[in-house]
């Protein structure tokens, strides 16, 4: 061992505190990294696994297998026609492709959806272009048999078009697609032109393998068969296929994978922090060592080969306590999120190759950067400043500038001469400031940051997915007294016919004396029959009062007008009944059933949440807004199938205030249809998966900052000994001083808390938008209550770690220094 | 009149084998308006005995008793009271505060002690020690020599007592040692106020009225002019 490489050990021995501190730095950065990574992407993995059963090669992967691309496969076919001008070739080839295989056809139309599967039910598979296979249900409800033809439109180029097929057989979904299923399939992304009876014809651009798995242990058996057929090495979830999928689909791992760099990144400049902390405090308290060396004939490349050496090994030690660490904490972080959320055994931690590279740069990086400071220091060195201790004081504590002496003044009359000081420290001591600001600053961004990403995520996927709006009060799901009354209700006529149906549930809420109140909420439409019946039925109801009738929108009727069922007022249609208990306000949406199920998409969630939204903002009335919802399949008296989706929802009242302004909102708002959607338990799983990580992440965040700020603060101590225990000797006393050290931290704190819920807010709005790409449809959300909660927390941690760092107040070493 | 009595005073550091003892014993009594210099060799624990002395260091056995108040004995709010008010320190490297002026750190004393700044009479002092041109200047803008003009300012402002100098021309060439040494002296006198001044220079010693020796934490000569 050489001599430097001794010295280097024994500086580390010496100061061993120092040494741990730094290490815990490094440590930290890759505890986080690690597990950043490894959490993330076993999340989204187990998440895939979970959903199919399977891993899915990708789009890239099978554009290669077999050195073939997928479009070179399909030219196989002798159904495949280069010169076709459609589709639907296309199609037909790649049915060829699935049946020569002796393979079920399986498309899937979104990645996190359930992967539908078709099997051949009736006739056979196309024999030449102008054959096709059509969906089995559709075609008994059309009573439509094999050899018939169907007339396809399409659009291309702007043009629309029709083509005559003859339909060869039928396919039926199969939605059994479960692990013990095994062998390959042909997947197919739904990127549709064509429309046959309400249901898309599938335009096969694209076409995947998957294998599903036999046992889900069993990995290896059927990637060994995989390869044999498409020698492929390996099985993965493929980024591409996911952004090659559907928006829904990339938006979602897009999602993961920005919010996992943008926490690394995080992660990463906290380290930066903390280490160059470190670094930077251990050079200055080497300062007159180094002083010392230099002085004796060590050079400057020598001394700082000192310094290298140190980071290197506290880089090594760092590194494999931090991954041993990180893994560990992964796997007990796992299990204990995996029990309180009930996640199934797909979820587990796995190796992932992305969190050991991200982990190792990020260490590197990190150590290296922070090194930059202390090295340029020690660059700088003056071996007789250093012996004296003085070259930092003198020279690089205040930078020549011109003084304004009134500074502070204001602060020193209303507070004292100390907070005065303190300010004026602050403001002139512009380098230590500024740091001390930024750190702060960041820690502030990440949290308020953070936290607004994660509403406006959760908001957004609430939109998407229809399930929620955007409402600062309190929201249930099926959590109110009422539900069991109103399911029970609705299913007692979900088999009657749908005229009927609505006219018996009118009468009965008319006729329930439980309800001090019914609002018919309606919009003109063709109806005027049905409406025309019930309010003939209640005219002479004894309960008529109990009935408001409102236009919403009728040429008719005066918009917003109120109509007691007691006027004539034909052509009312009924869309929206509303009854009120005990200050309670239950709706019922009746629109529905009137409407032909090729309209069932006609309106989306949106108008929900519109409603809802200005149902609470237009009125002050309101204490809480309670839902529920359903769907109900119907055997109509003309004996078609369809489901009518439902959609309730119950406003508590606030007693003490008056209702009109609820009921002038009713008047003039839309009627609310609300589409029930599948991913609804999806959507919560995954925010609730979002909201445990982001909590994760944020905790360790601010251990990460906490350790910065102290590290920050003690150095600052340190660098200020001199001058704090100045003001002691000349007569400042420690509550002076306690009160002078508060007020930096304070000030320190609330501009950071500032600086910090600005740039938070901004960039997470801008991040949000930018990642789903859903400019002008997020609510900028501005969670006061995590500002301040921030402001305080960020002032807390700064007094705290001025108590934690003040000079001790037993004696005054002024002359410490020379 | 006696302004600062020493009794017993002991400062020791460490503890066992390693046990320094820095502070022997000393019994000292400071007459009001006198010059004492204490001089020593390096490490003969002059320093120290100063810092007891003014209060900023606690002895480990011992009292020091200024204007009839054992400073020991006082908390610490009436302590920094004390010292602020009934001494100035000056140190042999200036310990001004960087991020203050001039004017700011001569009065820090009297803002510390609540009261108003008298801008005349600051005005008066900073003149008497030559620094008008620079009174809006912040240390480091300053010479050496200057700085420790500043620091002379920062200690006779409240009109202190006693002027406590640790080695106050250790920093400065001769011109600039002299004309300090002239300065303080001055500022001393013309308010007849008590300096106790620690230095190895013989010839700045000489300028004092009593002159006592350091050896190994222990006084072995006081000699009086």
């Amino acid at each position: 061992m050489n001599k430097l490489s001794a010295l280097t050990f024994r500086y580390l021995k010496f100061n061993i505190k120092r040494t741990i501190t730094t290490c815990i730095g490094v440590i930290i950065s890759a505890v986080f990294m690690y597990m950043i990574f490894t959490i993330g992407y076993s999340t989204f993995y187990s998440q895939a696994e979970e959903k199919f059963y399977e891993y899915h090669l990708g789009y890239d992967a099978v554009l290669i297998c077999d050195g073939k691309t997928a479009r070179d496969i399909v030219k196989l076919s002798p159904y495949y026609n280069e010169d076709s001008n459609n589709d639907i070739d296309v199609e037909l080839s790649y049915a060829w492709v699935a049946a020569e295989g002796n393979r079920d056809i399986i498309y899937i139309n979104d990645f996190f959806a359930m992967p539908r599967q078709f099997n051949l039910e009736v006739g056979t598979l196309p024999k030449n272009d102008n054959s096709i296979i059509a969906s089995y249900d559709k075609a008994v409800f059309l009573n439509e048999n094999v050899g018939d033809t169907v007339d396809l439109p399409y659009e291309k180029d702007g043009m629309d078009y029709v083509e005559t097929k003859v339909i060869s057989g039928f396919y039926k979904e199969d939605f059994s697609v479960k692990k013990e299923d095994t062998g390959y399939r042909l997947m197919f992304f739904n990127d549709g032109n064509f429309t046959l009876y309400g249901e898309k014809i599938y335009d096969l651009d694209e076409v995947c393998v998957f294998v599903t798995f036999k046992d889900k242990d069993d990995v290896k058996g059927d990637y060994y068969k995989l390869e044999e057929a498409f020698d492929i090495k390996e099985g993965h979830i493929s980024d591409a296929s996911v952004k090659f999928n559907n928006p829904e689909t990339s938006l979602s791992y897009l999602t993961a994978q920005a919010l996992l760099l943008i926490f690394a990144f995080i992660g990463a400049v906290a380290s930066i922090f903390i280490v160059r902390n470190a670094f930077n405090i251990s050079v200055h308290e080497r300062s007159r060592d180094y002083g010392l060396l230099r002085s004796v004939g060590m050079s400057r490349r020598q001394i700082i080969g000192i310094i290298m050496r140190e980071a290197f090994i506290i880089s090594i030690i760092g590194l494999i306590i931090g991954i041993a660490v990180g893994h560990g904490l992964c796997v007990l972080g796992f299990g204990i999120f995996k029990r309180i959320l009930e996640l199934s055994d797909y979820y587990r931690i796995r190796f992932i190759p992305v969190a050991w590279i991200f982990t190792i740069a990020a260490v590197i990086v990190t150590t290296a950067y922070a090194m930059v400071a202390p090295i340029e220091k020690l660059y700088r060195l003056n071996p007789i400043n250093a012996l004296r201790m003085t070259d930092e004081y003198k020279t690089n504590r205040v930078k020549r500038i011109k003084s304004k002496p009134n500074r502070g003044r204001l602060f020193s009359k209303l507070f004292g001469v100390e907070i005065g000081y303190a300010y004026k420290n602050a403001i002139r001591n512009k380098g230590r400031f500024i740091i001390s600001v930024a750190t702060l600053t960041i820690c502030s961004a990440l949290l308020v940051g953070i936290y607004s990403s994660f509403y406006m995520l959760e908001h957004n996927y609430k939109r998407l997915w229809g399930l929620e709006c955007e409402y600062s009060g309190e929201i249930y799901v099926s959590d109110f007294n009422n539900i069991e009354y109103v399911k029970s209700s609705v299913e007692k006529y979900s088999e009657v016919d749908s005229t009927d149906y609505y006219v018996d549930m009118f009468a009965e809420l008319v006729d329930s004396s439980e309800y001090d109140r019914i609002y018919c909420v309606g919009l003109s439409d063709a109806e005027y029959s049905k409406i025309l019946k019930m309010t003939g039925d209640y005219k002479k109801s004894d309960r008529k009062d109990v009935i408001e009738g409102i236009v919403l929108n009728d040429s008719s009727f005066t918009t917003g007008k109120t109509y007691k069922l007691s006027d004539t007022y034909d052509g009312l249609n009924l869309y929206v009944s509303a009854k009120v208990k005990d200050n309670y306000v239950l709706f019922t949406e009746l629109n529905k059933i009137f409407m032909d199920s090729k309209d069932e998409y006609l309106f989306n969630g949106r108008y929900t949440e519109y409603f809802i939204y200005n149902l609470d903002s237009g009125s002050t009335h309101i204490n809480k807004i309670y839902f529920s919802e359903e769907y109900i399949n119907y055997n109509s008296t003309a004996g078609n199938d369809y489901t009518t989706y439902y959609y309730h929802f119950v406003v508590k009242l606030n007693p003490k205030k008056s209702h009109v302004g609820f009921k002038n909102f009713i008047k003039t708002s839309p009627y609310v249809y609300y589409s029930y959607t599948e991913d609804y338990d999806s959507a919560r799983d995954m925010m609730t998966v979002v909201r445990a990580i982001a909590t994760v992440v944020i905790i360790i965040l601010l251990i990460m900052y906490m350790v910065n700020i102290i590290n920050i603060k003690s150095a600052e101590m340190i660098i200020r000994k001199n001058e704090l225990n100045t003001l002691r000797a000349i007569g400042m006393s420690i509550r002076q001083q306690s009160r002078m050290l508060y007020a930096e931290s304070v000030l320190t704190a609330i501009i950071s808390a500032f600086l910090g819920s600005v740039i938070g807010v901004i960039s997470s709005w801008y991040i949000v938008n930018v990642m789903l790409e859903v400019w002008g449809e997020i609510h900028f959300t501005v969670k006061w209550s995590v500002i301040i909660f921030t402001a305080i927390l960020l002032i807390v941690i700064n007094i705290f770690n001025v108590w934690m760092s003040k000079p001790d107040d037993s004696e005054i070493q002024v002359g410490d220094y020379y | 009149m006696e302004i600062l009595i020493a009794n017993n005073l002991t400062k020791i550091y460490g503890k066992g084998d390693t046990a320094v003892t820095a502070v022997n014993h000393i019994d000292l009594t400071i007459q009001k308006g006198e010059f004492t210099a204490i001089v020593g060799a390096s490490g003969s624990g002059k320093s120290t005995l100063l810092h007891l002395l003014g209060g900023v260091d606690t002895p480990t056995e011992g009292q020091v008793i200024i204007d009839g108040e054992n400073i020991y004995d006082l908390k610490d709010e009436k302590r920094s009271i004390l010292r602020r008010r009934k001494i100035g320190f000056i140190f042999q490297t200036y310990n001004l505060i960087p991020v203050l002026t001039v004017k700011e750190n001569i009065v820090m004393p009297v803002l510390l002690d609540g009261n108003k700044v008298d801008d005349k009479e600051v005005d008066d002092l900073i003149e008497l020690l030559g620094l008008t041109e620079r009174k809006n200047h912040l240390p480091n803008q300053l010479s050496g020599g200057q700085q420790q003009r500043v620091a002379i300012g920062r200690a006779v402002i409240n009109k202190p007592a006693i002027i406590i100098a640790d080695e106050p021309t250790g920093n400065l060439d001769k011109k600039n040692s002299e004309e300090t040494m002239a300065l303080l002296i001055k500022a001393v006198k013309e308010t007849g106020q008590t300096l106790v001044l620690v230095t190895h220079e013989m010839d700045i010693a000489a300028m004092a009225d009593r002159i006592i020796h350091l050896e190994d934490g222990s006084i072995v000569s006081d000699t009086a002019k």
